[in-house]
């Protein structure tokens, strides 16, 4: 499958609790023939700008639900459906500055009924874009 | 002399609506626009609820199927096998996955609800009474690389012709029945040396030449050659495609999947016998639904899919009437 719908919505979001600056969060999409189990999903990398995100920085937020992402592996009875955006959080006191950001996503996804006994196809989705910070100065 | 139904499969407009470029209510007009008597439904594809059934969104989807005059044929289910990260799934969970799937379909109005031949025929003799209480035909597909003689479908026959019930039954998909390969099986391959060579390999599997020859030629694309040469003889079975064996499932039969990956402008499949295939279902009375499942993306990602539809329909139409 192709990326272009994954991070299609084009916009970042800065975050807040009071004044303090908490993260951001993007929305993305599952861009696939068909939705997935959470717990389907073997690996999810971001790069923001160029930096890796560590792992236990992000939250994975689908189905009016949070996940850590070491918590994905667990969750087979978590559904994302592909009309759905989910949205990763990435905890930061750093602000965002204004304009467009560099995203890239990795994803791999196992395929659950490709295989028996353990031995199944996995999918690798690769998707970059840039996202303009929402409220903030930058290119369509 | 009894019509052919036919059904569409909404998994044909996968790509536009992957892309956000239709939805579930436009994937349902447009197959009453090309002329489809009813449609086809995978849900792990369109329904939000999955894999559970949603009271308010069945009544949703069946008023859309009463709004456009398409009756809800066959809601398509997976085994989800895979799901978990520690095992695969039990006997239990495979079970409940199945009764999720059967009063979801019911709950939308469907007449079959297709799974996998994953399911087991275990779990599929012990789902039997709930099929029939909900009065739904619970089938399993037959799919490429799979045949009538690959030897768990040997045992489904006999759970069948044991049960002998119309709630069990299979949905034959044509894969499993392509003679040679399709017309745009390179498409996607470079223009060079290499493709001229696979060309004239793909040109004498479908003229029959023997296995030997065809591995020697093959050499000349050094060590992918073999592989080539075995993916065609895993998808096109020649001489020996297994008619016979299919004609032992169909009185268990009553959806068909009518794969295809491309039809000509003179409404020709040259890889997959539709004129014999369709004889089998007129000789044993078939009322049930054909269903069009264009795959044809697969090897011309640029192919006019909603084209390819509307001949499939013409060419079946025009083979059944001349039956």
């Amino acid at each position: 499958m192709g990326n272009a719908r994954t991070l299609s919505t084009g916009i970042i979001k800065q975050l807040y609790a009071g004044n303090k600056a908490l993260g951001y969060s993007f929305d993305i999409y599952f861009d696939y023939y068909r939705g997935t189990y959470l717990s389907c999903i073997e690996a999810l990398e971001v790069t923001v700008d160029g930096q890796d995100i560590p792992q236990e920085d992000m939250v994975f937020c689908v189905n009016g639900k949070r996940f850590l992402i070491d918590q994905l592996k667990d969750m087979y009875m978590e559904y994302w459906f592909i009309e759905d955006p989910a949205s990763i959080i990435v905890y930061t006191e750093e602000p965002l500055a204004p304009g467009g950001h560099d995203v890239d996503i990795h994803l791999i996804c196992r395929v659950p009924y490709s295989g028996y006994n353990g031995s199944y196809f996995s999918d690798n989705i690769y998707a970059s874009g840039v996202l303009t910070l929402e409220g903030g100065v930058g290119h369509e | 002399m009894n019509k052919l139904r036919h059904s569409l499969t909404l998994f044909g407009f996968t790509g536009p609506y992957c892309r956000g470029e239709m939805d579930l209510e436009q994937c349902i007009a447009k197959a009453k626009e090309l002329g489809y008597d009813g449609i086809e439904m995978v849900a792990a594809q369109m329904m939000p609820s999955y894999p559970f059934s949603d009271p308010k969104w069945n009544h949703y989807f069946r008023s859309l199927c009463k709004t456009y005059d398409v009756k809800p044929v066959c809601y398509s289910a997976y085994i989800d096998q895979g799901l978990r990260s520690d095992r695969d799934l039990n006997e239990r969970e495979i079970l409940q996955f199945t009764l999720n799937d059967l009063e979801a379909a019911h709950d939308m109005g469907f007449e079959i609800c297709r799974s996998q031949f994953s399911i087991s025929p275990k779990v599929m003799e012990r789902a039997l009474p709930y099929a029939e209480a909900y009065g739904i035909h619970l089938a399993i597909e037959m799919h490429a690389p799979h045949t009538p003689s690959t030897p768990i479908w040997q045992e489904y026959l006999e759970l069948f012709q044991k049960k002998n019930s119309p709630y069990l039954g299979i949905v034959p998909d044509y894969s499993s029945f392509m003679k040679t390969m399709p017309a745009t099986y390179l498409d996607t391959t470079p223009e060079g040396e290499e493709k001229e060579i696979k060309k004239k390999l793909v040109n004498d599997f479908n003229n029959m030449t023997s296995a030997e020859t065809l591995y020697t030629e093959a050499k000349a694309l050094g060590n992918a050659g073999k592989t080539f040469v075995d993916e065609l003889f895993s998808l096109g079975h020649r001489e020996n495609v297994e008619y016979d064996g299919l004609r032992e499932f169909l009185p268990y039969t009553k959806y068909v999947h009518g794969k295809y990956y491309y039809i000509d402008e003179g409404l020709h499949c040259s890889c997959i016998d539709f004129p014999k295939l369709l004889k089998m279902l007129k000789d044993m009375n078939f009322d049930g639904y054909l269903c069009t499942e264009f795959e044809g993306n697969k090897y011309s990602p640029h192919i006019d899919d909603i084209e390819q539809i509307r001949r499939h329909l013409k060419m079946t139409d025009a083979i059944w009437e001349k039956l």
